[in-house]
């Protein structure tokens, strides 16, 4: 069930009309419905899966437990490196098992040793690298002492598969999320007002944004081969939109979904395209997941202490791991890698810290140049990563930037020759920019003065502007 | 709750009234008489007489030159439309004839979709900004399968063929000044390419609804009707196709194997300018010459 079909909004109020009524005095009601509605959602796309989610929920409850009835320090080892084979096991095999036979293959060859290929025809389950993360930081947490485990069975399994975020995240920690499964939700007109604008937002990044540059970025990275110079940059900066407006749309929709319910998730997105360097764009970009990277790996090795040796290393792991968690692809750890690369001469001179402040603007709210060039260069960097992250194999990423730096052919009109809004999408994307730009102190654009007249704009927007005639599906279902 | 339930009804009041709106401004946008389609084309035709119409997809639209019919007086209408299917081209037919179009005698051409029942309504999507005119959709309700989504909510022909008639169409038709009077129905292909082989089917459909539905339809209003199969390229496999055709048409002609020369195609399904100029000479020749 897609957040931008029919479907999901008849869904929605259905679950959400019931919540607030019949469910209305029971917590532990509410839950259930929450769980119920959850796995319903879930198996809209493939009911099998759900007993993968229910496994790894009772692994991850029944852990919990044992973690708070035993003192003893080795046990309680056992039963964390326990949970983590046991979620990086399912991971492992459902999303890198191919993967990893191919590139055995490929290894012993380059041996001369020929080898039988077995890979198995292995279907992906959606959302399978988020609620395993999910657990995970309830395992972890519960062991180091941060939490307390719960012996709620129906809040614990609604929390894992709590369906507004389930198969795109914010992956949440069991910090933030669980608790508000035992306390009284109260239904606040003003959050979930602002739950929708916020969805509406999020329909507008994905429908307009998002799916506008999806036609241009498949038609070229499809066919990169013949396609110019300029085309090719273009390509680039659409895809680093689409992905944006995918992803961030989608979060957005996640996240006012669950305040119309009560919940308050953590915030994923935070106009990362507005960073000043590398730094900046991942407190900004994608933060729940950077977040649990830095909180239950990077500092677990080590982190920023240690020998210069020592934290190089950890960045590149920890970049490296981050890329790995997208797909089973070489592209995405190359994707990473080249961010650590670009993150390391910050790390080295000690300015990885530098930009935590506000961004600087004069009166007018404009940027000075010095400002807007390390804004304009920082996206420049993330965009050329971009190309991996979207290209199907290494081989096409580097040919794609190879063919943007040879200059080839640098006229507009070949790729004007593309159908559709040729010409119309930029000013769409510059509109996407100058509107977030003026909200970037606010959490989402239709806020503050005027929210009736804003919503009312975005809603006109995306029945005029927005793709219907080809949807795509959200990007990060596929990790 | 009660106020969250205002705001959402207020909202929905919103999107249906734009929706409303918009179908409204797009439809009287669309219905000027500026041609942005062939679609459209035909369907701003109105009280005019032709000697012939030829009915069909690319395989028309490409290969039928009415220049060279001109050139002996003989006036044509070419009413091919790329990408369309038979059922598509029964409701070109119904469009004319209620928009008094008359003529004295229709070629259909007919090859693999004789055995496609299919509606490929995205190749027409011209005529969507009309779908509530009764010749429309009085033939598509029961034609069509998401009728009732196009006739009853309002913009969502629009929104389901942005690709087509998306506000970028509906600025075409603001700013373009193209008329009737000059749109050419004839689409040529230049230059030809490497063919690769192509395939007809081993046998007719046992149910061939829509080549029924034209062939009575003419029936009924006295049309005389020439089934024709345009020209294949020589990478043509062998198929016993055509025969089959002409057993089951008696007033069908086959020039599916009348070429030799790849160099009159631009691929293996279509004639090039050059290919199709050749092609009408010949069809000149065999029905307006004797």
């Amino acid at each position: 069930m897609l957040f931008n079909s029919i479907d999901f909004l008849c869904f929605l109020f259905i679950v959400f009309i019931l919540y607030w009524s019949v469910f209305k005095k029971s917590i532990k009601l509410q839950n259930a419905l929450i769980l119920v509605a959850s796995y319903v959602f879930y198996g809209w796309w493939d009911w099998r899966f759900l007993s993968l989610i229910l496994l790894s929920t009772l692994v991850d409850y029944t852990i919990g437990l044992q973690l708070k009835k035993t003192e003893k320090e080795t046990k309680k080892k056992y039963l964390l490196w326990g949970s983590l084979l046991f979620n990086l096991g399912l991971l492992a095999f459902f999303k890198y098992y191919n993967f990893f036979i191919d590139n055995w293959i490929v290894a012993w060859d380059a041996l001369g040793v020929t080898m039988h290929r077995s890979t198995l025809n292995i279907i992906l389950p959606v959302g399978i690298s988020f609620y395993t993360f999910q657990t995970l930081s309830y395992t972890i947490d519960v062991y180091r002492n941060k939490l307390k485990p719960t012996s709620d069975f129906v809040a614990f399994a609604s929390f894992v598969s709590f369906f507004p975020q389930l198969v795109a995240g914010p992956i949440e920690r069991a910090s933030n999320l669980l608790p508000q499964f035992y306390k009284k939700r109260v239904f606040n007109y003003e959050i979930a007002k602002n739950g929708i604008t916020l969805i509406v937002w999020g329909l507008f990044k994905k429908i307009v944004i998002a799916d506008s540059c999806a036609v241009y970025v498949n038609a070229i990275f499809e066919d990169y081969q013949s396609k110019d110079s300029l085309t090719l940059i273009l390509g680039a900066v659409y895809f680093a939109f689409q992905i944006y407006g995918d992803f961030s749309g989608y979060s957005d929709i996640a996240i006012g979904t669950s305040r119309l319910f009560g919940f308050d998730l953590m915030r994923n997105f935070n106009y990362p395209y507005f960073s000043r360097d590398i730094a900046e764009f991942w407190r900004r970009w994608h933060i729940s997941l950077s977040t649990w990277f830095r909180d239950y790996l990077y500092i677990p090795i080590g982190g920023s202490r240690g020998s210069r040796l020592k934290q190089l290393r950890n960045v590149i792991i920890i970049f490296v791991v981050s890329g790995f968690w997208h797909g089973p692809n070489w592209t995405f750890v190359i994707w990473g890698l080249l961010n650590a690369l670009y993150f390391i001469p910050l790390l080295l001179q000690g300015k990885n810290r530098r930009n935590l402040d506000e961004i600087p603007t004069n009166r007018l709210r404009v940027p000075n140049i010095k400002v807007l060039f390390q804004i304009a260069s920082t996206f420049m960097l993330t965009t050329v990563a971009w190309v991996f992250f979207r290209s199907e194999t290494l081989f096409d990423a580097f040919e794609y930037l190879k063919r943007v730096v040879l200059f080839e052919e640098f006229k507009l009109i070949r790729y004007l020759s593309i159908e559709r809004y040729a010409i119309e999408l930029i000013p769409i994307l510059f509109l996407l920019v100058v509107i977030e730009w003026f909200s970037k102190e606010r959490e989402h654009p239709i806020m503050g003065k005027y929210i009736q007249v804003k919503l009312c704009v975005v809603i006109l927007l995306i029945i005029i502007f927005g793709v219907y005639s080809s949807p795509s599906d959200f990007i990060y279902f596929q990790f | 709750m009660k106020l969250f339930f205002k705001y959402i009804v207020g909202v929905f009041a919103f999107v249906v009234v734009t929706l409303v709106v918009l179908d409204t401004v797009y439809t009287k946008v669309f219905e000027n008489k500026v041609v942005s389609s062939k679609s459209k084309y035909l369907m701003l035709l109105e009280k005019k007489h032709y000697d012939a119409v030829f009915l069909g997809s690319s395989r028309v639209d490409n290969h039928i030159v009415t220049n060279e019919f001109e050139k002996q007086n003989i006036k044509v209408l070419n009413a091919g439309i790329q990408g369309v299917n038979l059922k598509d081209n029964l409701l070109f037919l119904k469009i004319l004839i209620s928009n008094k179009v008359t003529f004295n005698r229709l070629f259909v051409q007919i090859d693999y979709g004789y055995n496609n029942n299919g509606f490929s309504l995205a190749s027409s999507a011209g005529l969507l900004p009309y779908f509530r005119k009764p010749v429309i959709s009085d033939y598509l309700k029961s034609e069509f399968k998401d009728y009732n989504s196009y006739y009853y909510l309002p913009f969502y022909r629009y929104a389901v063929n942005d690709y087509r008639i998306g506000f970028r169409g509906v600025f075409t038709n603001l700013f373009n000044k193209r008329k009737n009077e000059v749109f050419s129905d004839y689409k040529p292909l230049f230059g030809t390419s490497k063919m690769s082989t192509y395939q007809l089917p081993n046998k007719l459909s046992e149910n061939p609804d829509a080549f029924n539905k034209i062939k009575s339809f003419c029936d009924d209003n006295n049309i005389e009707v020439v089934y024709f199969t345009a020209p294949f390229c020589s990478k043509l496999k062998p198929s016993p196709f055509t025969k089959l055709l002409a057993e089951e048409i008696p007033n069908y002609k086959d020039y599916s194997t009348i070429y030799i020369d790849d160099s009159l195609f631009s691929s293996c399904g279509h004639l090039n300018n050059k290919g199709a100029i050749n092609f009408t000479h010949i069809i000149i020749s065999d029905y307006f010459t004797k």
